[in-house]
């Protein structure tokens, strides 16, 4: 069919049409174009886009004065509206003049009444089929075709053929063989046995012919069951046992992509409707695909590892949070299956899993992918390495509790590496189980008590504390020899010697002595010095050895009254008496 | 009673609940034709047209709906209905021409405790096309029923018929016996016929030279095909008569697809469902296109590698509608039917699978259309060419383990126990190729179209009829059948004569 043109109206017929009905038609032809382009650029929930759509349909109930519906004439040149121009697109790629004259529509109609669940679709067509190549999926008028809008009509050409191809019958031949053999008309042999009284289709003249094709009622109740089932059935099944034959059979490496490339996508559906038992059956079947003792298809091997690859990434699993929504932590059977599923995909699944751990309010289906996490990571530990720079904390103390399960070097460096993380809750975190698995490394100590962080230093000093031990002892002497405390640094200054007198041993008794009690050469009343003195005592009581306690008996009977002081709050301190 | 002939013009809004009456009307009469008062689909078209009715009813007391020469007229005006609805109005029509009923009206104080009364009124508007007087005989029947909110309308007066003649005879500017609207309908049917028929055949030449073959074209082409059969299947069914020796797989794929969306349709699928059906029709056998030629054209016995190869079709077909440039879940729908069309009921068939589930739906539909238009075609292995009828004998023979019993009883109703394009020899001397099913009267006893002699090898339309006409004075059928053939032995395209 031939595009007819649009015939633009002579200036008499022009008169007869209201100028406002014309300036109506301009403004929603403004507002249509505008709301298009913003459902190309925003998303539909988008403020701009959802005003886009109540300012068309304000310049629509202007048109509805005048007519019921608006019909624009489509034409390469513009839009027209009751033959008069209305809109020149301004350049060659007119978000709406291209895809509609490119789609063959002559004219398009809105009807009042129109719903904005209707423009939406519309916008949204016409937005998604504003680019469509030579070979694209759809185009305007198949999508409106699909879309059935009750307001919206529209008529169209088939635009895509540079000339409409012309139905002859003399195309088509019934083959040269029979247009020979054709047989005179006249030649017509006897008729053979048929319908009249045939058995097979079993009508006999004397039943009720009209009767024979209708349906019984159970067989129209039948009919009905099996449309109703065709309309609620889930394909997939059949889809990936189909797709499954067909990839067992494909011999070259390129159609073999091809159903692997395809299989992606349904593996998608498959984990978004939680069909794990059909998802651990296909990986099954992929992978036993690799066996391949005649070395025939050994190509395969490298396709479907990159196949595990693919589907271990986020653009797959993210319908995991659809499916996993359906799973219900009670179903025992469900969850081993997609444990199953999960444990045969790559390390990097790990980003999508974590992600999911945030958005799963289950804590069953939480310790669930923290186990499957932990397995994945056996494989490879650079995800859940690369997670722990996650800015949400709330995910590295999950990562960590899972971190702290692996039994590794890497593991251990990573748990450490974490002492210097921003986030207290994740210092904490990780001093947890630093400390829990017996792992926390001297070096940090220092650095640790020093942490912004009171708990995490109370964890340093109770851990320091916890047994006699020479590293600490010394380590936490040096420190206290070296360190300028201030003097509000009163509290940590008592933790530090409280901590040196639980992990000490009587190698530290000179050096608590010395603090306790006065020398010549310094002056007797220092605030500082009182503070070291109290805190020697504290250490000293700490200590518990029999030699710890003569020198505490000769301090609470010493002849100067800030060495008495000092043995007496020592007491009071460990006591918890203000 | 006066025509009114102005060119009053009808607000467009009104026109819309118009045309929606007539569809809802149009639907009523042929789902109660179809499927029993019981049918859903039957209480649901019920339904719609009485709300239609009630929603004219604050400006309309009465509906009349007015056929002459070739023209309907709503409420004793013209009407100048939508270009979309084209099909719509052809069929409203030709229903009251075929019963050679001039129109009714309708009360539009029907209430909805008439539905029994109006399930009753559409089934006896349906049955009076056997009647010999059907206009007489419904208005027996009416008075019968004491149906008060109906009138048959009779023949408007020479006077009136000359106005409204003369008032719109620009709009008559084609001179065959066919209305317009039926020839608008025609033209359609062939546009979309050859679009598709080219469309396919486009994907199959970019597939084998391994180019991304698009599926918008076919889409198209099926949506356009969707409509009409929405509307009127006659015509694309008496397309799918079509027989092509060359493009045989393009030929009976664009066939399949016509056939299979026609039996759809006759079980009330959504429009939807049969656009995937029509795509899965058309997509079934595109495997082929990677089989030689000589393959497929042998005329002897396969090899067990040739065997091989015809049934590695299937798979074929469905690997290469996954390279379509198409949606994916479109892909995901269309690949079922073409994987089991070779699979029989009872699962036998192949490829050979572990399958256990029954067939899908489409697959059996496919699968019916698939083998009546297969056992159809003149095909160069098969000794003697099987009538269309033949091929139903066949085919019923395997119902319930070839084929779904259920589905293969709506499709032969669908066709006729003489399926259109049948070629008939008549004990008249005259031969006549079937045109449409009588299935109201006798199943038995088809529409033909006569074939008259133009030479040898040649023939020429003659007048459509009836065998259901009896001689007026012996109460003898006017024609009987003596033979029925395949057309192709006569050299014969049926859809020649049939549109």
């Amino acid at each position: 069919m031939v595009r007819p043109n649009v015939q633009a109206t002579s200036p008499n017929e022009c008169a007869e049409v209201d100028p406002d009905e014309i300036q109506a038609a301009k403004k929603i032809l403004a507002a249509l174009i505008a709301a298009v382009r913003n459902y190309s650029l925003y998303p539909t929930e988008h403020s701009i886009s959802r005003k886009g759509i109540q300012h068309l349909r304000n310049s629509l109930s202007e048109i509805f004065q005048y007519e019921d519906n608006l019909r624009i004439e489509i034409s390469k040149d513009g839009l027209f509206y009751k033959k008069i121009k209305i809109y020149q697109p301004p350049t060659k790629n007119d978000p709406l003049v291209t895809p509609l004259f490119r789609d063959g529509i002559l004219w398009i109609a809105i009807f009042e009444g129109i719903e904005p669940s209707e423009l939406e679709l519309f916008l949204k067509l016409l937005a998604d089929t504003r680019l469509v190549t030579d070979e694209a999926e759809c185009d305007v008028v198949t999508a409106l075709w699909k879309a059935n809008l009750p307001h919206l009509r529209y008529e169209a050409i088939n635009s895509f053929w540079e000339s409409q191809p012309q139905f002859d019958f003399s195309h088509f031949k019934l083959g040269p063989e029979a247009q020979a053999q054709a047989k005179d008309i006249h030649e017509i042999e006897p008729p053979p046995k048929f319908l009249n009284d045939s058995p097979a289709l079993n009508i006999k003249k004397s039943e009720g012919r009209h009767k024979f094709f209708e349906l019984t009622a159970i067989e129209n109740q039948l009919l009905k069951k099996i449309i109703s089932k065709n309309n609620e059935a889930e394909d997939i099944e059949d889809v990936i046992s189909i797709l499954m034959i067909l990839l067992e059979d494909q011999k070259t490496e390129t159609d073999f992509i091809d159903i692997l490339d395809f299989l992606e996508h349904e593996l998608k559906l498959i984990l978004a409707n939680a069909h794990f038992d059909l998802t651990h059956a296909l990986l099954e079947k992929i992978k036993q695909l690799i066996c391949d003792p005649s070395g025939q298809f050994s190509w395969r091997n490298k396709l479907i590892h990159d196949f595990f690859f693919k589907i271990s990434l986020d653009e797959i699993l993210e319908a995991l949070e659809t499916g996993l929504s359906n799973l219900k932590p009670t179903d025992s059977n469900q969850i081993l299956s997609f444990k199953r599923v999960m444990l045969m995909l790559k390390a990097q699944a790990v980003y999508t899993l974590a992600d999911l751990l945030l958005k799963l309010p289950s804590r069953t289906l939480q310790i669930l992918l923290m186990d499957i996490i932990k397995t994945l990571s056996l494989q490879d530990l650079k995800p859940l390495e690369r997670l722990l720079d996650h800015p949400n904390p709330l995910l590295v103390k999950k990562l960590i509790t899972i971190l702290a399960h692996l039994r590794s070097k890497r593991a251990k460096e990573l748990l450490s590496r974490l002492m210097d993380h921003p986030s207290d809750e994740v210092r904490q975190k990780a001093l947890f189980w630093l400390i829990k698995r017996g792992e926390l490394p001297a070096d940090k100590v220092l650095s640790l008590i020093e942490d912004p962080n009171s708990n995490v230093r109370a964890q340093v000093f109770e851990q320091m504390g916890r047994e006699k031990n020479p590293i600490y002892e010394r380590m936490l002497r040096r420190y206290i020899e070296e360190k300028k405390f201030r003097i509000n640094d009163s509290g940590f200054l008592m933790n530090c010697y409280q901590a040196l007198g639980k992990c000490a041993s009587n190698e530290s008794l000179l050096f608590l002595e010395k603090k306790l009690f006065p020398r010549m050469s310094l002056p007797l009343v220092s605030l500082r010095r009182s503070l070291h003195r109290q805190g020697a005592a504290l250490a000293l009581i700490e200590l518990q050895t029999q030699d710890a306690k003569q020198i505490l008996n000769k301090a609470s009977r010493c002849f100067y009254p800030p060495v008495r002081r000092a043995y007496k709050r020592a007491w009071e301190f460990k006591l918890g008496v203000k | 009673m006066k025509l009114n002939a102005s060119d009053k013009r009808i607000g467009t809004g009104k026109l819309i609940l118009f045309e929606a009456l007539l569809a809802n009307f149009y639907r009523l009469i042929q789902a109660v034709k179809i499927h029993t008062s019981t049918n859903p689909i039957v209480a649901k078209s019920l339904q719609e047209f009485i709300e239609t009715v009630h929603q004219l009813a604050s400006d309309e007391s009465r509906l009349t709906i007015r056929i002459m020469d070739g023209r309907l007229f709503f409420q004793e005006e013209p009407l100048n209905y939508r270009s979309e609805n084209a099909n719509l109005i052809a069929n409203v029509i030709q229903y009251f021409e075929i019963r050679r009923l001039h129109g009714l009206s309708l009360s539009t104080t029907l209430q909805l405790n008439e539905h029994a009364a109006l399930l009753v009124f559409a089934t006896l508007l349906n049955a009076s096309v056997s009647q010999d007087n059907p206009e007489l005989w419904l208005e027996q029947q009416i008075q019968k029923m004491n149906f008060d909110w109906v009138e048959i309308l009779h023949e408007a007066s020479p006077k009136d018929q000359t106005a409204v003649r003369e008032s719109h005879a620009t709009n008559r500017s084609i001179p065959s016996n066919r209305s317009r609207s039926e020839n608008a309908r025609i033209e359609s049917g062939k546009n979309a016929y050859v679009g598709t028929l080219t469309a396919l055949k486009e994907i199959a030449t970019h597939v084998t030279s391994s180019r991304p073959a698009g599926a918008r074209k076919a889409l198209r082409t099926v949506q356009t095909m969707v409509d009409l059969i929405m509307e009127d299947e006659i015509v694309l069914l008496g397309l799918s008569t079509i027989r092509d020796f060359d493009d045989y797989t393009y030929v009976h794929s664009v066939n399949v697809g016509i056939l299979a969306m026609t039996l759809g349709a006759r079980i009330g699928l959504s429009r939807e469902s049969l656009e995937m059906i029509g795509i899965t029709g058309l997509f079934h056998d595109l495997g082929k296109i990677e089989i030689p030629l000589d393959i497929i054209n042998k005329p002897g016995k396969l090899t067990p590698d040739e065997l091989e190869a015809i049934q590695k079709h299937v798979l074929n077909s469905v690997r290469l509608i996954l390279k379509l440039k198409a949606p994916r879940d479109l892909k995901s729908k269309i690949i079922i039917a073409p994987f089991e069309h070779h699979l029989k009921y009872d699962l036998s068939g192949y490829p050979r699978t572990n399958h256990k589930k029954p067939l899908s739906l489409y697959g059996r539909i496919i699968s019916i259309a698939d083998v009546y238009d297969a056992l159809t075609s003149p095909r160069i292995y098969r000794d003697k060419e099987i009538s269309p009828n033949q091929a139903l004998e066949i085919m019923v023979k395997g119902a319930g383990t070839d084929f779904d019993p259920i589905l293969l009883k709506v499709f032969i109703k669908m066709i006729g126990i003489y399926p259109i394009g049948t070629l008939l020899k008549l004990d008249s001397g005259e031969i006549g190729l079937v045109t449409e099913s009588s299935e109201e009267i006798d199943p038995l006893r088809p529409r033909v179209v006569l074939l008259e002699s133009a030479g040898k090898n040649a023939f020429k339309r003659g007048k459509t009829v009836s065998l259901s006409e009896k001689n007026f004075k012996s109460s003898a059928y006017k024609r009987n059948i003596v033979g029925s053939y395949h057309p192709c032995l006569y050299g014969i395209q049926p859809a020649q004569y049939l549109i």
